[in-house]
C-alpha cells in the first residue's frame, strides 16, 4: 500500500510547487495508470515513491509518503530501492555496464548478498523478462526496446514489491512499445507487482489498468476506473482516448458497457452499427496536378550503409508540391534513411535523388536546406544555440537572408509559436512542448519549400501531437509541403492525405490514406478493423476515423 | 623475430572472427607504414650503400635511396604494425568488462573501476549524439566543410556546448537511475561474473613472462643484435640464432595451440 498524506513539493529551481497537496492511496497489486500534459508533476509523484525526492532532488517538501509501512521520506534511497523499483524514460541514460548480464546483476553486487542467490535472481528476472538470448549481448548493441527490457530486469532482480515507470515506451517504436507494455502487464498480472505506469499511449494501456489518474498543474485533476475516466474526461479531449471508445461515447453506450479494445467493439458496437442507416456520399479527395513538376524526385534510387545491409531499395518517389506525404511502415523499412536520402544527408549507392531539379550528389545538404528542411524525432539533438532568438534565426542566417527579412520572420515565427515568453532563455532548460516548438521554428523561420519529419510525434502527449498538427497545417497553407514519417496510424489516419507504405527499404504501397490504410491488418486504424465487416451490408471499405463513421450515420 | 610475432596475431583473429573489423585496423596501419616508409626514405640520407641517386631536386637537392635507410624504414613499419594490430586484438577480442574485473582484482578502487566502465560504456552514445548534431546543423544550412582553418575550429567549438549539455544531462539521468537501484548500500562488492584462471590462462602468463624476460636477455646478450648505420650489419645464419627463433615460435603459439582444444579464447601473452 502507497500512502500520499498532503504531500507538496516545490523543486529548488522553481517558484511554483509541482505537487500541490497530494492525497492518495495505491492498493497492493494494483495497476496505476498516470495521465496528464507534459511538466503537470506525473514525474515528481513518482520520484517521491522511491525516496529521490527528497534525497536526489532537494526543494520545499511537506507531508509524507508511506510505502509498505516505511517512511518514503525518512528510509535512505538505498533501502527504498528493495521495495520499489523505478524504470526511466530513456533506457540509454539508465544502463551502465556493457554486459547485459552485468548490467542485471549490478544492483545486487552493491547489496552484499552471497554468489549463491545473487546467481538465482539474476537467472530469475532474465527468465522474467525473457531476454535470455540477450544475455551475453554488449549493451551497446542492442536496439531501444531490448535495452528497456533490460532496464526491467535489472530492476526486477531486487524483488521489489512496487515498479514504477515513468514513460518507459517513449522513446520507442510501436512494436517494442507494445512488447514492454506487455511484460508491465504479465508481472502485475503473474507476480502480483504494484504498477504504477506514466504513459502516453492510454490507448494501450486502458485495457489492463485498474485506475487512471489524471494530474494537472501538480494536483490530481481525476481518479477513476478506466470506463468511468473516459466518460468524465473525453468531452474535455477526444484525441486522448482509443479510437472505439470514442465512437462508442457518440454512439451513447452507458459507461459500463463502453468498449476499451476491439475485441470489445465488435460485439458491442458492430450490432448497433449494424442498425443503423447510412448515407454514402463519396468524398472527393484532392487531386495531386501530375503534370507538375516534382519538388523531390528519386530515380531507382539505393542504399546500402557501409556495413553492407542495403537501406533503401530502387525507389521511385515523386513528391509535388503542396502535398502531404505521410511513410508508415515497420522499424528499419528505410524510413529514416529515406528521409536522409532526401536531404542530401545520404547520397544515393544508385540511381538518383532529384531534389528541385538539383541532383544531390552533386550538392551538400547545407546548399540544399532553403528547399529541404527536417525535424529530428529528439528536439535536444537539434537545439545548440544560446538563446531561442538565435536557435531561430540561425538556419536564416546560414541562408544568408538580409537581416531586415530576418528579423521579420523571426516576428512572426515567436509570435505564431508562442514563444515570446522565452525568447531570450535557453533552449534546452525549457519545457518539453516548448522545446519541441523551438525546433519546429528554427526550421519553419526559413520557410523551406519542403519540410521532412522524422517521428516528430514519438513520446508526445495528445495536447502537443494536436498542436503540431496545427502548426503543420498552417505551413501548408501557405503552400508548404509536408513529408511525415511517422508510426501514428490514427493520427495519419486523421491528419494525413497521401500515404506510402515501406518495408525493407522498398515501397510496397502509394496512395490516398482511403486506399492504403483500409483493409489490411496491421497498417489499418481502430475504426477501419472495426468496420471492415460491415462491408457487406453497403458500407465503404475504407472509413478509417471516427469522424468518417459519424458523418456515414448522419 | 618482429613477422613471427605479427603472423602469431593471425590465428587469434581467425578464431576470435574479426576479420574484417581487424582487417580495417589493419588497412589505416599499412598506409601509415607506406608514409613512413615513402618519407624514410626520401627523407634519411644516412647510411652508405647508396642504391640510386637523384640529383636536382628543389628543396631536398639530392635524394639518396639508401640500403639502410630502405631496411630501418621496413623494420620501423613492421613494429608499427605489431602495436597496431596488438591494440586491434585487445580492443576487438576482449569485454571491456573483464578487463575491469582484471582490474578489480588487481585492488584498484572500485569507484574509478565503474567510472571507468561508464565512460566506454557511454562511448557510441556520445559519436550518436555528435552525429545527431552534425545532421541538424547541416540541413540547416551550415557547412560543414568549410575552407580556412579558423573557420573549423569556430564549427567544432559550436558543438562543444550543446554536446557537453546533452552529457551532462545524461549524467544527471544516469546517477539518478543509480541511486534509484539502490548503488553504494553496501561497502563489499559481490561480483556476478568470475573469471576462474584456469591451467590455459596459467600457461598463458607463464608463457608472456617467459618471453618477456628472454627479450630481455636477447636485448643485452650478443646473439642477434645488428646495426643499421652507418652500414647495415650483415648477421650471418648461425645455430645460436635459429635456435633463439625456434624458442620464441614455440612460446608465442604454445597458448595457442592449447586453447582451441578448450575453446577459450584468452588474453593474449602478449599484453
Amino acid at each position: 500500500m502507497i500512502r500520499f498524506s498532503n504531500v507538496s513539493f516545490t523543486y529548488a529551481s522553481s517558484s511554483t510547487p509541482s505537487l500541490d497537496t497530494i492525497n492518495l492511496e495505491i492498493d497492493s497489486g494494483s495497476c496505476v495508470l498516470i495521465t496528464g500534459p507534459s511538466g503537470s508533476g506525473k514525474s515528481t509523484l513518482c520520484r517521491c515513491i522511491n525516496g529521490l525526492i527528497p534525497n536526489f532532488y532537494g526543494g520545499i517538501l511537506s507531508g509524507s509518503v508511506m510505502v509498505h509501512d516505511h517512511d518514503a521520506f525518512q528510509t535512505p534511497t538505498r533501502e527504498m530501492a528493495q521495495i520499489v523499483g523505478m524504470v526511466f524514460q530513456d533506457p540509454e541514460n539508465q544502463l551502465v555496464k556493457n554486459q547485459v548480464e552485468s548490467e542485471v546483476a549490478f544492483a545486487l553486487e552493491h547489496r552484499g548478498v552471497s554468489h549463491t542467490i545473487l546467481r538465482k535472481r539474476v537467472e530469475e528476472a532474465i527468465d522474467t523478462i525473457g531476454i535470455e538470448h540477450l544475455r551475453r549481448r554488449n549493451i551497446s548493441t542492442l536496439s531501444g526496446g531490448e535495452k528497456q527490457k533490460v532496464a526491467i530486469a535489472s530492476v526486477l532482480v531486487m524483488h521489489p514489491e512496487a515498479l514504477i515507470l515513468d514513460e518507459p515506451t517513449s522513446e520507442l517504436d510501436p512494436k517494442s512499445a507494445e512488447e514492454i507494455l506487455q511484460v508491465i502487464k504479465r508481472l502485475n498480472e503473474e507476480l502480483g507487482i504494484t504498477i504504477i505506469l506514466v504513459e502516453h499511449r492510454i490507448d494501450r494501456v486502458l485495457p489492463f489498468v485498474d485506475r487512471v489518474i489524471t494530474m494537472e498543474n501538480g494536483r490530481i485533476y481525476a481518479d477513476d476506473e478506466p470506463r468511468p475516466w473516459i466518460t468524465h474526461t473525453a468531452s474535455k479531449n477526444s484525441a486522448s482516448i482509443p479510437p472505439v471508445s470514442h465512437l462508442g461515447l457518440l454512439l451513447d453506450q452507458s459507461s459500463s458497457q463502453l468498449p476499451l479494445t476491439i475485441k470489445e467493439a465488435r460485439t458491442t458496437l458492430l450490432p448497433l452499427l449494424q442498425q443503423k442507416n447510412i448515407t454514402t456520399k463519396k468524398t472527393t479527395e484532392k487531386k495531386v496536378n501530375k503534370n507538375e513538376k516534382p519538388l523531390i524526385e528519386t530515380v531507382n534510387c539505393c542504399y546500402r550503409y557501409p556495413q553492407g545491409s542495403i537501406g533503401v531499395n530502387n525507389l521511385n518517389l515523386m513528391i509535388y508540391p503542396g502535398e502531404f506525404v505521410s511513410i508508415v511502415g515497420r522499424n528499419a523499412s528505410g524510413k529514416t534513411t529515406l528521409a536522409k536520402l532526401l536531404t542530401g544527408l545520404l547520397k544515393p549507392s544508385k540511381g538518383k535523388v532529384r531534389i528541385q531539379g538539383t541532383d544531390s550528389k552533386k550538392t551538400s545538404p547545407d546548399e540544399l536546406a532553403g528547399i529541404v528542411g527536417l525535424v529530428f524525432q529528439d528536439p535536444n539533438a537539434q537545439l545548440f544555440a544560446d538563446t531561442v532568438e538565435e536557435e531561430i534565426s540561425f538556419m536564416m542566417q546560414n541562408l544568408q537572408w538580409p537581416s531586415s527579412r530576418m528579423q521579420q520572420s523571426l516576428e512572426n515565427t515567436i509570435e505564431t509559436f508562442d514563444l515570446d515568453r522565452v525568447r531570450k532563455q535557453y533552449p534546452r532548460m525549457l519545457s518539453s512542448g516548448e522545446k519541441q516548438r523551438v525546433a519546429l521554428a528554427s526550421v519553419l523561420a526559413a520557410q523551406p519549400q519542403v519540410l521532412i519529419l522524422d517521428e516528430p510525434t514519438r513520446g508526445l502527449d495528445y495536447t502537443l501531437k494536436q498542436s503540431l498538427m496545427k502548426y503543420l497545417e498552417e505551413y501548408r497553407k501557405q503552400g508548404g509541403t509536408v513529408v511525415l514519417i511517422s508510426h501514428d496510424l490514427e493520427l495519419i489516419a486523421q491528419h494525413g492525405e497521401r500515404v506510402i507504405l515501406m518495408s525493407q527499404g522498398s515501397v510496397i504501397a502509394d496512395g490516398s490514406k482511403h486506399e492504403v490504410l483500409s483493409k489490411s491488418l496491421h497498417f489499418s486504424p481502430q475504426i477501419n478493423r472495426l468496420t471492415q465487416p460491415l462491408e457487406k451490408q453497403g458500407w465503404p471499405g475504407d472509413v478509417l476515423t471516427v469522424d468518417e463513421v459519424m458523418s456515414l450515420l448522419r | 623475430m618482429l613477422l613471427v610475432i605479427f603472423f602469431s596475431m593471425v590465428p587469434f583473429v581467425i578464431i576470435g572472427k574479426i576479420t574484417r573489423a581487424w582487417w580495417s585496423f589493419m588497412y589505416v596501419a599499412l598506409w601509415l607504414s607506406l608514409f613512413i616508409i615513402g618519407i624514410n626514405v626520401l627523407i634519411n640520407p644516412h647510411g652508405n650503400t647508396v642504391l640510386f641517386q637523384v640529383t636536382g631536386v628543389p628543396v631536398f637537392s639530392t635524394i639518396q635511396l639508401t640500403m639502410e635507410s630502405l631496411v630501418f624504414a621496413l623494420t620501423m613499419s613492421l613494429r608499427l604494425l605489431c602495436m597496431i594490430s596488438a591494440f586491434a586484438l585487445l580492443s576487438l577480442l576482449i569485454n571491456p568488462d573483464v578487463l575491469l574485473h582484471v582490474f578489480l582484482k588487481l585492488r584498484f578502487p572500485k569507484k574509478s573501476v565503474l567510472t571507468t566502465s561508464i565512460a566506454l560504456r557511454f562511448m557510441p552514445v556520445l559519436l550518436q549524439d555528435v552525429q545527431a548534431l552534425q545532421d541538424s546543423i547541416q540541413t540547416r544550412g551550415f557547412s560543414l566543410h568549410p575552407k580556412g582553418m579558423i573557420q573549423k575550429v569556430k564549427q567544432r567549438s559550436m558543438l562543444l556546448m550543446p554536446l557537453l549539455s546533452t552529457a551532462l544531462d545524461r549524467s544527471i539521468q544516469t546517477a539518478e537511475a543509480m541511486e534509484a537501484r539502490g548503488f553504494g548500500s553496501s561497502q563489499k562488492m559481490q561480483l556476478f561474473t568470475r573469471i576462474p584462471t584456469t591451467l590455459v590462462d596459467g600457461i598463458c602468463i607463464i608463457c608472456s613472462l617467459v618471453l618477456i624476460g628472454f627479450m630481455m636477455w636477447l636485448w643485452v646478450a650478443p646473439v642477434a643484435s645488428f646495426s643499421f648505420y652507418p652500414q647495415l650489419s650483415l648477421w650471418s645464419w648461425t645455430p645460436l640464432y635459429g635456435l633463439v627463433l625456434c624458442i620464441v615460435c614455440v612460446v608465442v603459439l604454445l597458448p595457442l595451440m592449447i586453447s582451441p582444444l578448450k575453446k577459450v579464447i584468452d588474453i593474449d601473452p602478449f599484453f
